[in-house]
């Protein structure tokens, strides 16, 4: 199949004023575009025959969110936009601006394994040629010392690096740590429960931090759950690196994501769970590749890969997942894992 | 005609930004000419033909900023370099595009600010030695706040500070005053004749309060840590600073206010104060020993401040406490956000005290922000201290000022009332004394915050000792004489 | 007295909270950035705290001095036996810090392979490869040498160099010519081609730009840098305006030799299709300059950056001939068609040089048409070098960009400023095939390993 329609009416967004964008509508031309990549888990969604009803949930500079009839979230971005775990990404011509394309919230949409097409927007994706993505990276072995090295590295790295304000603050050594800025301030005290009730194996501790970090901050995604999607995935995927498993550490996946599912936004309860499922976007998948028994010369890089992600998105995320393998590496002995 | 130059080593300046300076400075009355350059060969050369190359000048290289004057007074050439020296200062709001980077460092921080003359230092203890050191090289003095500094660099840092006239306050130094800018934990006082030297943040607080309350002022309070009086240390910014009062000529009175120090560091600090010439009041808690003639040795805080105001030559109001109530006995429990209020309070109170807690102590600061920036600690305690059957009397304190929680008195005036309401269903007599540090001009307003702690009903005395010495009173119970 | 009323200006270090108060009583504050060094290593906070002293800070101000005094001039062109010191048949110098040969990387020893075909002491790569595994060969660093190379930087008896004297401190610096692009020997290509190139260069290009610099009375490389990075160049990833000027300079008395016209028209071609043509003169004139910088005692300024393929290795004034070196990282950035992260080498070349000179990414603002090979945007490439006056002791007198008002880049890179801060200096660099002989792949953004600079911290220390 190739593209379906004719024109391609891209304009630069400050020079559509709206109702251009609807007379632009009103013509009932159709912009085609084709997608390129999508993720194995959108795919999972979409399998079963028909396409799902969606709506628009909100458009962004780069990347417009689809809710599904069901509830789940999907993530559209163009491809100079990280995919996403629950992401799917979309070409556009060169020079053309993103999302100037008449996307608004409200709008309905239809989403299937072929296609994705929102009508009011004229807007119709070829999906049959997109390739597939899997969100969940494959660590390979490794050993609880080299992963405190590689982890220390990381650390190291990222203090230094880090953008502010972020929960940054929270990787330094504990003295003063009275006097934080926001909002690593707020975010200092359930983090350390957190930390400590997951190395202690305790459901309940870890729900009620859970509770407390979810939505704290601001931004599309608050740091919080930056934070808790963090440190799900390194707990997750650190954990299979390391060869350990079992109902201890399964009982501390659950009860992070309960435990954030009321506080967090939407799309951050949404990347929450994926991480605990251990499906993160690209750039996350190579740092934890990386740390993970990965070639160590791609851990700087990949790290600084994360760091660059958003205002303090990407900060916040490592200083989570860094966490996370702290409390994993801090955790009583196999014995206690069943 | 007066022909001065001003160099800066290894500063750069944009050929524009140095033509603005050369043009306003001509521009100045009494300034004949004046020419601000980089000081390569060539310039330096056009400015002999000129006339305006002084010895320095000629000293200087290509990577120098010169600036030289020629005006008719001494006066009207010094002013013109100071204009030139701000207008240096001045920094463009940055290139027209691109995104600003913050200094990263001490050192780039000075380079950026070229008129500071001070840092600030308040990062976790490991790390703050390398920033002091840091700032020394930068030419700034130093604030040192950062405590769990190792003893070993606090005598490296102030060794050589001392070697390159700057002063080190600190480590663990709360409280400063200089110019009348207070740093750290500060009260707006009013400028005047007094100049403080003092170990203790909360001890130079409550003395620059009372100083301000009997209607006097402070030229500078310059804080030095509460090691430097122990006998590693010396005493070294201790020695520094009395120095400096004693040249200053603002400071016409000298007060010194410190914990128990080391025996012979405190006479050599004695001594050095009494060479200043000025009259010196030393308020050492816990030092008998008589010291050297002009300087007189008090016992305590308000006494230091009483003093001082006297010898300046005013006159001191009379500060008194509420009507004492009836005395109904029982311990007296001291829950404290400053140190030295704390001690001075438990050695007044003496044996009638049954526990006294100072929750800006270390094991309290652990991981936590200090009580004057977050009471609900202390807070928490007072409103606990009701149902403890030994407690007669509870003495608290209040510090206002810059830093300080925004309003003390509001966070703990709701403890206050559950504390007396405890006790009042036990039916046990109980009672709050509180004294307020401050002042008016503090943010806080020191009325308002006494007001509100009587609204709770505490007796507010205003000096940490007059309400010791009520606690004392009350605790002594109905049977004593 | 530490403050003549009032206190002007305070910089705070630290919580805000106190910033914050000295700010409402009028007073201008200026916060830093800060974070804690090495991640909060408190030893390492120790070492820092010791370093900043009296003795350290003079010396660095003579180091610097000495680095930004600097007068490199082009003054000749001569076969690296007759120049380079301790120079030998038997002596193959290469980028970066010492390597034997069993950890070199593709490029590194395809160059090496190459230039011993071209030298005649093998006739075949296996037989090559068996006489550089026998340990009859020097393999040493061309920096100590007093010489650099880009890439794989293999430097050989035969090969002309061009000389560089730095007039303020009479010490000189070498370095080969530029071959051009594509299948190269310092990318480790060692063909037919290779070696034609190579020979003519020894035969008929070094000696013709060698008699032309001597005709013209040497050329001023300090002046041309000048004027090449405010024509957007950087003098390490982009330099066609600087070629072009050195080009611009070198026709006159070429065109004059007395030569056929064929060849002296091959000698003008040839060069002049090389946008890096001037690549090696800038990295001799920043060898130089560091040479002079260079032991310093006491000094923390930085005075080599160079990698090998393999490690990355750095050298302090005060710490002596030492090279503190860790496991180079690959670059960052955009790939040619069909080429890919999996195909790239680690890091290579001495010419980080430049960036420890001030060049390079260092002045990546006043080249932002890079990030177009790089990635990023013009506003990165600013913001590039803003950040690399938080690690520097101070600034190029000559080399300035007009888009930071003139300021000179950031020069003289402190060993102190660079843990304390986490700063890490930005190199701007092509990114080579990790086989041999494929050639350049991309190019990018790459910084050295922290641990190079934790590691000479230490040493400090230590002494």
């Amino acid at each position: 199949m190739t593209l379906l329609g004719r024109d391609t009416i891209l304009r630069d967004q400050t020079a559509l004023r709206t109702d251009e964008r609807r007379s632009a509508r009103s013509e009932e031309r159709i912009i085609g575009l084709e997608g390129r990549r999508i993720s194995r888990w959108v795919i999972e969604r979409l399998t079963g025959g028909g396409a799902r009803d969606a709506t628009v949930a909100s458009v962004h500079t780069r990347v417009a969110i689809l809710r599904l009839d069901r509830g789940e979230l999907v993530c559209v971005g163009t491809t100079s936009v990280p995919l996403a775990a629950n992401g799917l990404s979309i070409d556009l011509p060169p020079g053309a601006a993103p999302w100037t394309l008449g996307l608004e919230a409200g709008q309905a949409a239809m989403l299937s394994r072929w296609s994705l097409s929102i009508p009011a927007a004229g807007l119709c994706v070829d999906l049959a040629g997109a390739s597939r993505w899997e969100p969940r990276p494959r660590p390979g072995p490794t050993s609880p010392r080299e992963l405190a090295r590689r982890a220390r590295r990381a650390r190291a790295l990222t203090v230094a690096e880090g953008n502010s304000p972020s929960l940054l603050p929270l990787l330094w050594d504990s003295a003063g740590a009275g006097l934080l800025p926001e909002p690593a301030r707020s975010a200092g005290p359930p983090a350390a429960i957190l930390g400590a009730a997951a190395a202690a194996a305790e459901p309940d501790g870890v729900r009620r931090a859970a509770a407390r970090l979810a939505g704290l901050g601001p931004g599309l995604t608050p740091s919080g759950d930056d934070y808790l999607a963090g440190f799900a995935a390194a707990w997750v995927l650190a954990a299979a690196a390391l060869g350990r498993g079992g109902q201890a550490g399964a009982a501390v996946q659950d009860a992070l994501v309960r435990g954030a599912a009321p506080g967090a936004s939407p799309l951050g309860r949404a990347w929450i769970a994926h991480a605990a499922r251990g499906e993160v976007a690209e750039p996350l998948a190579r740092f934890l590749t990386a740390l993970l028994g990965g070639p160590p010369e791609a851990l700087a890089g990949s790290t600084r890969g994360v760091l660059g992600l958003g205002a303090s998105s990407g900060t916040d995320w490592m200083v989570g997942a860094l966490s996370g393998v702290d409390a994993l590496l801090a955790a009583a002995p196999v014995a206690r894992w069943n | 005609m007066e022909l001065i130059a001003l160099v800066r080593r290894d500063a750069y300046a944009d050929s524009v930004a140095l033509m603005r300076v050369s043009t306003e400075l001509r521009a100045l009355s009494g300034v004949v000419a004046a020419a601000a350059v980089m000081a390569t060969d060539l310039n330096r050369e056009q400015l002999r033909e000129a006339g305006l190359l002084t010895d320095e000048a000629a000293a200087a290289g290509a990577g120098d900023l010169l600036v030289a004057v020629r005006a008719e007074s001494r006066a009207a050439a010094e002013a013109a370099l100071e204009r030139a020296a701000a207008l240096l200062a001045e920094r463009r709001a940055g290139a027209p595009t691109g995104r600003a980077i913050d200094p990263r460092s001490v050192l780039s921080a000075a380079r950026r600010a070229g008129d500071a003359t001070l840092a600030l230092i308040s990062v976790p203890g490991p790390y703050a030695a390398a920033e002091a050191q840091a700032a020394l090289s930068a030419g700034l003095h130093v604030f040192l706040f950062s405590d769990h500094v190792p003893l070993a660099d606090e005598i490296g840092l102030k060794r050589r500070a001392a070697a390159r006239g700057l002063l080190v306050m600190g480590p663990e130094c709360g409280t400063s005053i200089l110019g009348g800018v207070g740093l750290g934990f500060a009260n707006r006082v009013r400028r005047g004749g007094v100049g403080l030297v003092g170990a203790s943040g909360t001890g130079l607080q409550e003395v620059t309060s009372l100083i301000h309350l009997h209607g006097g002022g402070v030229s500078h309070a310059i804080g030095t840590g509460g090691r430097d009086l122990d006998e590693a240390v010396g005493g070294l910014t201790t020695l520094q600073a009395l120095e400096w009062l004693g040249r200053d000529q603002a400071t016409r009175v000298i007060a010194v206010v410190s914990k128990p120090p080391s025996a012979a560091v405190a006479r050599r600090v004695l001594g050095a104060a009494a060479a200043t010439g000025k009259p010196v009041i030393a308020c050492l808690l816990g030092w008998k020993e008589a010291p050297p003639a002009p300087v007189r040795l008090v016992d305590t805080l308000d006494e230091a401040a009483r003093s001082a105001v006297t010898a300046l030559g005013g006159t001191p109001s009379v500060l008194a406490a509420p009507p004492a109530p009836p005395r109904s006995g029982g311990g007296v429990l001291g829950l404290y956000t400053g140190g030295s209020l704390c001690e001075e309070a438990r050695s007044l109170v003496g044996t009638a005290g049954y526990r006294f807690d100072d929750f800006g102590s270390e094991r309290y600061t652990r991981g936590r922000p200090h009580p004057m920036i977050d009471p609900s600690l202390r807070n928490a305690a007072v409103a606990a201290a009701g149902a403890d059957a030994q407690v007669g009397v509870l003495l608290v304190d209040v510090v206002l000022g810059d830093g300080a929680h925004a309003d003390p008195a509001a966070a703990l005036a709701p403890a206050v009332l559950a504390a007396r309401a405890s006790a009042g269903r036990q039916g046990r007599p109980f009672h709050v004394i509180g004294h307020v540090v401050g002042t008016d001009q503090d943010p806080q307003g020191l009325a308002r915050q006494e007001a509100r702690l009587r609204e709770a009903g505490a007796l507010v005395c205003p000096s940490n000792r007059l309400a010791a010495e009520l606690a004392r009173e009350i605790a002594r119970g109905p049977d004593a004489r | 007295m530490p403050a003549e009323p009032p206190l002007r200006g305070v910089i705070s270090v630290g919580t805000d909270l106190f910033a914050d108060a000295v700010a409402a009583q009028g007073v201008a504050v200026t916060r830093v950035d800060w974070r804690p060094p090495a991640g909060g290593d408190p030893e390492v906070a120790a070492l820092l705290a010791r370093l900043w002293r009296d003795e350290v800070d003079l010396a660095n101000r003579d180091a610097l001095a000495r680095l930004l005094a600097a007068r490199p001039v082009l003054v000749d062109v001569r076969p690296a036996l007759e120049v380079v010191p301790g120079m030998t048949r038997a002596t193959v110098l290469h980028a970066g810090p010492p390597i034997a040969w069993e950890r070199m990387s593709g490029p590194l020893r395809g160059a090496v392979v190459g230039a011993l075909l071209y030298e005649r002491l093998a006739d075949t790569p296996e037989a090559a490869e068996r006489l550089a595994a026998s340990g009859t060969l020097g393999f040493e660093p061309c920096h100590h040498h007093a010489a650099v190379g880009p890439m794989a930087g293999v430097l050989t008896a035969s090969m002309p160099v061009w000389v560089v004297e730095d007039r303020a401190h009479g010490n000189r610096a070498y370095a080969t010519l530029n071959e051009g692009l594509g299948k190269v020997l310092r990318y480790g290509a060692h063909s037919a081609d290779v070696l034609g190139r190579l020979r003519w260069m020894e035969e008929a290009l070094g000696p013709a730009l060698g008699q032309a610099l001597r005709d013209l009375g040497g050329l001023d490389v300090r002046a041309l840098i000048a004027q090449a990075v405010q024509m957007g160049d950087e003098c390490h990833n982009r330099n066609r305006a600087a070629s072009a000027l050195l080009l611009r300079a070198l026709a006159p008395p070429l065109a004059a030799l007395d030569r056929p016209a064929a060849e002296r028209a091959r000698l003008l071609a040839v060069p002049g299709a090389n946008d890096h043509f001037f690549l090696n003169v800038a990295m001799a004139a920043c060898k130089a300059a560091l040479d002079a910088a260079h032991g310093v005692p006491r000094s923390t300024l930085v005075t080599a950056m160079a990698r090998n393929g393999t490690d990355f290795g750095i050298r302090v004034s005060g710490l002596g001939d030492r090279w503190f070196t860790a496991p180079a990282e690959t670059p960052i950035g955009l790939y040619f068609a069909g080429f890919g992260a999996g195909d790239a080498n680690p890091d290579i070349g001495d010419s980080a040089i430049t960036e420890t000179a001030g060049l390079g990414g260092f002045a990546m603002a006043g080249a932002p048409a890079i990030v177009q090979f790089v990635g990023g945007t013009p506003a990165d490439a600013l913001a590039a070098t803003r950040l690399m006056y938080e690690i520097t002791l101070g600034e190029s007198d000559a080399y300035r960009l007009p888009a930071l008002d003139f300021r000179g880049t950031p020069t003289g890179i402190d060993l102190r400023l660079v843990v304390q801060t986490g700063v890490l200096p930005q190199i701007n660099t092509g990114i080579a095939h990790r086989a041999p002989g494929i050639g350049q792949i991309g190019a990018g953004l790459v910084k050295p390993p922290i641990e190079c600079f934790e590691a000479a911290l230490r040493a400090f220390g230590d002494a």
